[in-house]
């Protein structure tokens, strides 16, 4: 016994040594960072070109995307390929990361102001508290008017005159139905309701024929879930996410119990009574309910991301069909989706911030929006990005939706505080039938003001940022 | 004669209820766990806990085939081997220091030592990436060892001074009169009658080691460098789950430590069965 | 006289022989990460960042911690969790030790099986059994299948017992590890003495009471503080995987988390960190201290 553990442990132990010194040998890596084995050939060409055009530059990338979108790996993989042949002194390195940790990594990393040059993040506040610490330089200093001209949405990260960030990739998150369904129902598969009465009746029709209306998950996981329909429900009143800015801050007097703001929380409360939600919303994960529910055809409507969408359609046959948000709200925003925007950032600390602005610009060209859509199906953030090659008819509706919900309202316009402890707080205990709509809106407000108080400093960031917005 | 055979075989049925119904669940976990990883998504999606109709193994084939997965599981062996081996070397050197040598603040600094073990990780995360990536140590098997040395040593050493404290005087008095050494008594006397607790200590720290995430999340962040739990878990999105690769992944996680688990029994039942801590 | 050399040769012999180099490994190691951590987390806990830079706060992130709900809330689950599954944990290790310490139908099979759990990643854990605890998941169709509709409850959901939830999961995953020790140590029982016993007429209580649990005493003492140290800093990786945290989850390390990384309050994590690690590292120093076996006959 005691002969065999020796040995297992030299074998161990030399396997470990062995190991460690034939990849730990140098820590200053140049040759060793892209990823797919197809280039190892132009790996060569590369570093053997390296010394001689220009100084070698290092850009570290650190992404997310495939788990929401997958096929973006790929893109980026022979996107940096391409650029590095065409650049031979620039090396990029990528590193995905998952989705628990995308915040928590760069956050800690941020803190030392090392990591990486080129990071990726998610809409609105997510991107923005970055600007706010101090951790990203501004875009707008490295592109020319020209280029920021093909930003599709700039309003979201401007601050202080500055735009800061470049939107990589748009997500549309529409509510969908099963035309299936419908016609059970007796309502029509070509027209899905539009206002608020007939999407109600249309309810009350699916249920009757045995289905659930509106399927959807709340439980708690990382993301906070009422997002997904804060935007379409809660952004009726209101004309855009300015206005989800004011009353973040209180500005002109701008209360959270006002109608204007809080009208869907009894929206919700309705359809939770009249049983048009499924019951178990509480305890089912968010793709949880929109495979379990809508995938099986047990409900017919859902909310859910454009790429799951291509996935739905394909279970069920082609009777997947996009609707607009039923309208209740006076509001510009009303009937619009959500759209969360995918960011790129270029960190204050990145030793090469032209460089990376270059790359960055490079990755919005025409050609490569084509490319990314190509691969992913998701849409590209860029202007350049030609429609045209749409060919599918769900691709189109999708488009079609995004376009149309562009400048709506989402939940990432207010204090992820206020979004965590508030928003999603006050929802569950709403679906598990411990608050009153009354309640809840209560309680939000009641964050809101929290909020205002813990946070002086957040406050006078999202005033600032709020003057900043058309 | 005969009827009591029968009764005892009733009773005897009945104590194991329990372990019937625990390992029930065990394998009831553990059957769905695998049979789910037989399934494509799409398939998954619309049958969820029925045994797969189309029986695939190409969620495993996905996984095995990500570009960086040997490296992966070499990073999580190497990363667990040394770890323990150099935690543990220098928890059983101080363990010694604090057993054999009586000094005045002993007890003082045995308590800190010891109480340094229920700190969470996650309070000095952001402290501990300063650190490490002032002393360039980030990126680094030696930076991502040390934080996990840390934590071994003083869970080690709380348990193994008491332990080593109690062995019997009168072999260590014997010893030293024949002359022997510190070191030569440590390793000679000392270390061969710890067995037990050291492989109780060694199981947890591996198995600790090895599932864990938050650090290897933290001071590992090439791709290349991540452990196998890390690089696996990447693929969990936010509402896209793919849940058959996902535990596709997560089982072939496992089987390292199966293996070690197989294989260490024996060390285990033996090892232990000298006695686990004396009272 | 003694010559200068040959005392500076005993000084350094003294050196090189004493005990002293046994604790200068830990002593670096140590002293780096949690000495250098500790004190960069205690200088940060009194700053906070107002336009930008940084400056001193005092005491306001503690205050602003202590006049948290959430995170009294999280330090009242982690003390619930070591509440519930302590006592479980032990009561299961020694029903199950002794069961197949007597050699019962399938001993050898169960000592394997148990022991599965304990090696499965935290991770699989989670994800595998928040997908089974759903309302209308696989355990509540099971349970109403056999008529215990009673108890089919949204697990995970309802605020009232996820967190029994949660340390009931806790407790099948940890089971293995402690009847396996508790077996290996029952396995020191000298075997003349447990027949004696039974020779002499005793019963199974009897048995429990005077023969089996005095001789798992030590080892009963062990294991407890191997789980309240796994509850008190380990939890998290459970928490974070089933519920992040929510429905009257969060324990205090998803606490120190949220505040970091989402809030980007770290002033208000470093507060908590401090407080509550102090807290509990001041009390295990106080038991050390006052029970520390090393003092013994010493």
């Amino acid at each position: 016994m005691k002969k065999i553990m020796l040995m297992l442990l030299i074998i161990l132990v030399s396997i470990a040594m062995v190991a460690t010194f034939s990849l730990t040998g140098c820590k200053e890596e140049t040759a060793e960072t892209t990823e797919a084995a197809e280039t190892t050939a132009v790996a060569e060409e590369t570093t053997a070109a390296e010394t001689t055009s220009g100084e070698p530059i290092k850009l570290t990338v650190w992404w997310w995307g495939e788990q929401d979108e997958p096929g973006i790996e790929e893109f980026i993989n022979e996107s940096v390929d391409i650029y590095q042949q065409q650049n031979p002194n620039v090396t990029i390195e990528l590193v995905l990361q998952s989705t628990d940790a995308l915040i928590s990594a760069f956050q800690t990393a941020a803190q030392s102001r090392s990591g990486p040059d080129i990071q990726f993040f998610w809409a609105g506040y997510l991107t923005m508290m970055n600007v706010f610490n101090g951790y990203l330089a501004p875009v707008s200093d490295y592109w020319s008017e020209e280029d920021l001209a093909t930003l599709s949405y700039p309003e979201e990260v401007t601050y202080q005159g500055k735009v800061w960030a470049i939107s990589f990739y748009n997500t549309i998150a529409p509510l969908i139905y099963n035309k299936e369904i419908f016609t059970q129902a007796g309502l029509d598969p070509n027209t899905p309701p539009e206002d608020w009465s007939a999407f109600l009746d249309a309810c009350d029709k699916i249920k009757e024929a045995g289905f659930i209306p509106l399927g959807f998950g709340n439980k708690a996981e990382t993301a906070n879930h009422t997002q997904w329909v804060e935007g379409p429900f809660g952004g009726q009143n209101l004309d855009g996410l300015k206005d989800y800015l004011n009353v973040s801050v209180g500005a002109g007097g701008a209360d959270y119990k006002d109608e204007k703001y809080s009208e869907w929380w009894y929206k919700l409360e309705e359809l939770y009574q009249s049983g048009y939600i499924n019951d178990d919303i509480n305890s089912l994960g968010l793709n949880e309910a929109m495979e379990d529910l809508f995938a099986t055809g047990r409900a017919a409507m859902t909310i859910a991301p454009g790429g799951l969408i291509r996935n739905f359609n394909e279970i069920l046959n082609n009777n997947v069909g996009i609707m607009k948000v039923p309208v209740f709200g006076t509001g510009k925003a009303a009937g619009k989706a959500n759209v969360w925007r995918k960011n790129w950032g270029i960190t204050d600390w990145c030793q090469n911030k032209q460089e990376a602005a270059d790359f960055l610009k490079w990755l919005a060209s025409a050609e490569r929006a084509e490319a990314f859509y190509l691969a992913c199906g998701a849409f590209p953030g860029t202007k350049n990005f030609d429609a045209s090659i749409i060919k599918d008819d769900v691709g189109n509706a999708l488009y079609e939706a995004l376009n149309y919900s562009f400048d709506g309202v989402t939940n990432v316009f207010i204090p992820n505080f206020v979004d965590q402890e508030g928003m999603w707080v006050a929802s569950q205990k709403l679906f598990s039938g411990e608050y009153t709509a009354e309640q809840a809106v209560n309680y939000v407000a009641d964050t809101f003001v929290r909020w205002r108080e813990e946070d002086p400093e957040g406050l006078s960031q999202f005033q600032s940022w709020a003057e900043g917005m058309k | 004669m005969k009827l009591r055979k029968k009764k005892i075989y009733f009773s005897k049925i009945i104590e194991i209820l329990p372990l019937i119904l625990f390992s029930i669940t065990i394998i009831g976990s553990l059957f769905f766990l695998i049979i789910t990883s037989l399934k494509l998504q799409n398939e998954y999606i619309v049958n969820k806990t029925g045994l797969p109709v189309n029986i695939t193994l190409a969620n495993f084939s996905e996984v095995i085939s990500k570009a960086y997965f040997l490296r992966w599981l070499l990073n999580s062996m190497i990363i667990t081997v040394f770890s323990l081996f150099v935690g543990g070397f220098i928890a059983i050197l101080l363990s010694f220091g604090f057993s054999s040598y009586k000094f005045r603040f002993r007890n003082n600094a045995f308590a800190i030592v010891s109480s340094l073990m229920v700190v969470p990780p996650i309070v000095l995360i952001i402290p501990l990436y300063k650190l490490l990536s002032e002393l360039q140590m980030v990126n680094t098997y030696y930076g991502t060892i040390s934080v996990y040395i840390s934590w071994i040593i003083p869970f080690w050493t709380f348990f193994l001074a008491k332990f080593f404290g109690s062995i019997n005087k009168s072999i260590i008095e014997s010893a030293k009169i024949d002359g022997c050494s510190d070191i030569k008594l440590l390793f000679r006397i000392i270390l061969p009658l710890s067995k037990a607790p050291i492989m109780t200590l060694a199981t947890v720290s591996t198995l600790w080691v090895w599932n864990d995430l938050l650090i290897s999340l933290i001071f590992l962040q090439k791709d290349s460098y991540r452990t196998l739990m890390v690089g696996l878990t990447v693929f969990k999105g936010i509402y896209s789950t793919n849940v058959p690769v996902t535990f596709a992944g997560l089982i072939i996680a496992t089987i390292p430590m199966l293996i070690f688990y197989i294989f260490g029994q024996r060390f285990f039942r033996k090892g232990v069965l000298s006695g686990a801590v004396k009272e | 006289m003694v010559s200068i050399k040959s005392s500076l040769m005993s000084f350094f012999k003294k050196i090189y022989i004493s005990k002293f180099w046994f604790f200068i490994p830990a002593i670096i190691v140590l002293g780096l990460t949690f000495g250098y951590s500790i004190f960069r987390l205690f200088m940060t806990s009194f700053q906070k960042s107002v336009s930008g830079k940084i400056v001193f706060a005092g005491l306001e992130n503690f205050k602003k911690v202590l006049s948290d709900t959430i995170f009294y809330e999280s330090i009242r689950n982690n003390a619930i969790l070591i509440a519930i599954i302590v006592p479980l944990l032990i009561f299961i290790s020694i029903i199950f030790s002794i069961t197949i310490y007597n050699n019962c139908y399938g001993a050898k099979f169960f000592q394997v099986l148990i022991f599965l759990p304990y090696i499965l990643s935290i991770t699989v854990t989670g994800v595998l059994f928040s997908y089974l605890l759903q309302t209308n998941g696989v355990i509540n169709e099971f349970l109403r299948k056999v008529g215990l509709d009673l108890l089919t409850v949204d697990w995970l959901g309802n605020r009232k017992i996820a967190i029994v939830t949660i340390a009931l999961i806790i407790v099948w995953k940890e089971i293995g590890f402690g009847t396996i020790l508790f077996i290996s140590r029952l396995g020191t029982l000298s075997e003349s003495l447990v027949d004696a016993t039974k020779i002499d007429g005793a019963n199974k209580w009897q048995m429990l009471l005077n023969l089996y649990i005095p001789h798992l005493k030590g080892i009963i003492v062990f294991y407890s503080t191997l789980i309240i140290v796994n509850m008190l800093s380990w939890v998290f990786n459970y928490v974070f995987v089933m519920t992040a945290g929510a429905n009257n989850t969060m324990v205090f390390e998803m606490y120190v988390y949220r505040q970091l990384f989402f809030y980007t309050n770290r002033w208000g994590g470093s507060a908590a960190s401090i407080l509550v690690s102090l807290v509990v590292v001041v009390i295990i120093f106080l038991q050390m201290r006052s029970r520390i076996g090393l003092s013994e006959e010493e």
